[in-house]
């Protein structure tokens, strides 16, 4: 059985899931939400997807390089490689700086944080 | 039924080895699975549960669970509550951020170690420890280079203590503050058949990278928790398989007992009791536990562990969990968990010295039985 997602989708899926589950998702995000994210050292992208409580997780497989993520329609992505990942939202800002993280729309800091530190 | 005791006073007399007022009752967490099943039960928290434990503060997410905990309290608590008291629960730090090792080309958490977060096709995730990463000396050596990288962060302390304090106070429910301990921070990341290996062949090496894990990681996490004045600590170590220790005794003296001893030394300085959790079959150093003062053994499955002669043998020790979590909450009727607790209670609590819950983090146990077992609590627990 192979898993339906594993690595950073699972782990925004988590984040989600409990949202749902707790039904907190809706208050969390009272508008709908397209974003796409990735890791350009573990590609493909993903899109996460929230709209009335609800939620799903596409796998992009086409989109491997940041410069694809132009095509997609969404209302916020990030493309940064692990490492900074790893750093939080500090690292994240200083990537957006030093040009090593990809950003359109600043809000997808805050959703990264609400769905990873779901506690 | 009115309480003459708050959670924390029965809490302490137990592990202070005097009769409380009734048996406390115990909860380690639980998993994705167990939230789901709880959820989807007759069980589950209502809107206007989370509405008031929304307003409290309360961590929902697995595995500490707490909004689920409080769920069992009595309504003059939660007006929603079960009725079926839960007075100790456990919240322990995870370390920080996972870390790249060039001699690996990979991330591994903390203790060295790989850890997987994966969604099941029924769509219920799951987060576990996948394996050791640090099976060559050079990746052991580069993890020793990282020594910054590896220090806890104040701030999850922090976080952790407002969490414990605000459960205590509006839930009347005591919150144990816990790390990993010394034997699964090494083996996690150098991994089982490393460790014999090592405790033949290199023993100094070993004993380095144990010290190197309890000065960079555990003491500093150790004087972190003990600044925000837990009243229970209670640390992660499994230590048995189901039929014995996962290491020879002689070697768990030599390697790990010491570090622990050193864990329950600052706990008790700090005017806290100390609890260790393990799994498996450990009676072959529980009298080492009396030696070092812990005051507290949690998990304690019945099929391998002879609870009757810990009863007799170690009064000090108080036994926490020893409810069968694996088979019986799993497969039995709550009619039959209901008469196992008080079977339970009867052969082992009659002079104090235990805190019954299930052996471990729930998993995929019927509500209805995690349930009962909290009930059978309250109702044959009396003193």
């Amino acid at each position: 059985m192979s898993p339906l997602y594993e690595g950073l989708p699972a782990v925004i899926y988590s984040g989600l899931w409990v949202l749902k589950v707790f039904r907190k998702l809706e208050k969390n995000f009272p508008n709908s939400i397209k974003m796409a994210i990735l890791l350009t050292d573990s590609p493909p992208a993903f899109l996460i997807k929230i709209d009335k409580g609800d939620f799903d997780i596409e796998i992009l497989e086409n989109i491997k390089d940041s410069n694809d993520l132009e095509n997609i329609e969404c209302d916020t992505y990030l493309a940064l490689p692990t490492e900074i990942l790893y750093k939080g939202a500090d690292g994240i800002r200083k990537g957006i700086e030093t040009k090593e993280v990809k950003i359109k729309n600043f809000d997808a800091i805050t959703i990264l944080a609400k769905l990873t530190g779901v506690g | 039924m009115v309480d003459k005791m708050s959670a924390l006073e029965r809490i302490l007399t137990v592990l202070d080895g005097k009769i409380p007022d009734r048996v406390p009752g115990f909860c380690l967490g639980g998993d994705f699975d167990f939230i789901e099943k709880f959820m989807n039960s007759p069980y589950a928290l209502t809107d206007e549960d989370i509405s008031q434990l929304d307003k409290d503060k309360v961590s929902y997410g697995p595995p500490f669970m707490h909004a689920i905990i409080a769920k069992f309290s009595p309504p003059e608590i939660l007006p929603g509550g079960l009725d079926a008291k839960i007075d100790l629960c456990w919240l322990t730090t995870g370390m920080g951020l996972p870390i790249k090792l060039e001699t690996l080309n990979d991330y591994v958490i903390h203790n060295g170690g790989y850890f997987k977060v994966v969604v099941r096709d029924e769509g219920i995730p799951h987060w576990w420890y996948a394996g050791p990463a640090l099976l060559k000396k050079e990746n052991i050596e580069e993890y020793w280079s990282r020594a910054n990288d590896l220090r806890p962060s104040q701030d999850e302390v922090r976080n952790f203590a407002r969490g414990r304090k605000n459960m205590l106070k509006k839930y009347d429910i005591v919150v144990s503050q816990g790390q990993p301990g010394p034997f699964e921070n090494c083996i996690f990341g150098i991994g089982h058949a490393n460790f014999a290996r090592l405790a033949r062949k290199d023993p100094s090496f070993l004993q380095q990278h144990i010290e190197f894990q309890w000065e960079t990681m555990e003491e500093p996490m150790m004087k972190m928790i003990m600044k925000t004045n837990p009243e229970v600590v209670m640390c992660g170590d499994d230590y048995g398989f189901n039929d014995g220790l996962q290491l020879p005794p002689k070697d768990w003296r030599k390697f790990i007992k010491p570090i622990l001893a050193e864990y329950v030394k600052y706990a008790h300085d700090g005017g806290a009791k100390f609890i260790v959790h393990s799994c498996g079959a450990i009676g072959e150093i529980f009298p080492d536990f009396v030696e070092i003062g812990i005051d507290g053994v949690e998990s304690l499955k019945p099929k391998n562990n002879d609870l009757k002669m810990y009863r007799e043998k170690y009064p000090e020790i108080t036994l926490v969990g020893t409810i069968d979590d694996s088979e019986m909450l799993k497969y039995e009727s709550p009619e039959f968990v209901r008469n196992s607790v008080k079977q339970s209670i009867e052969t082992l609590g009659k002079k104090g010295g235990f805190i019954p819950g299930p052996t471990n983090f729930l998993l995929d146990q019927p509500a209805e039985n995690i349930v009962a077992c909290y009930k059978a609590i309250q109702e044959f627990g009396n003193y």
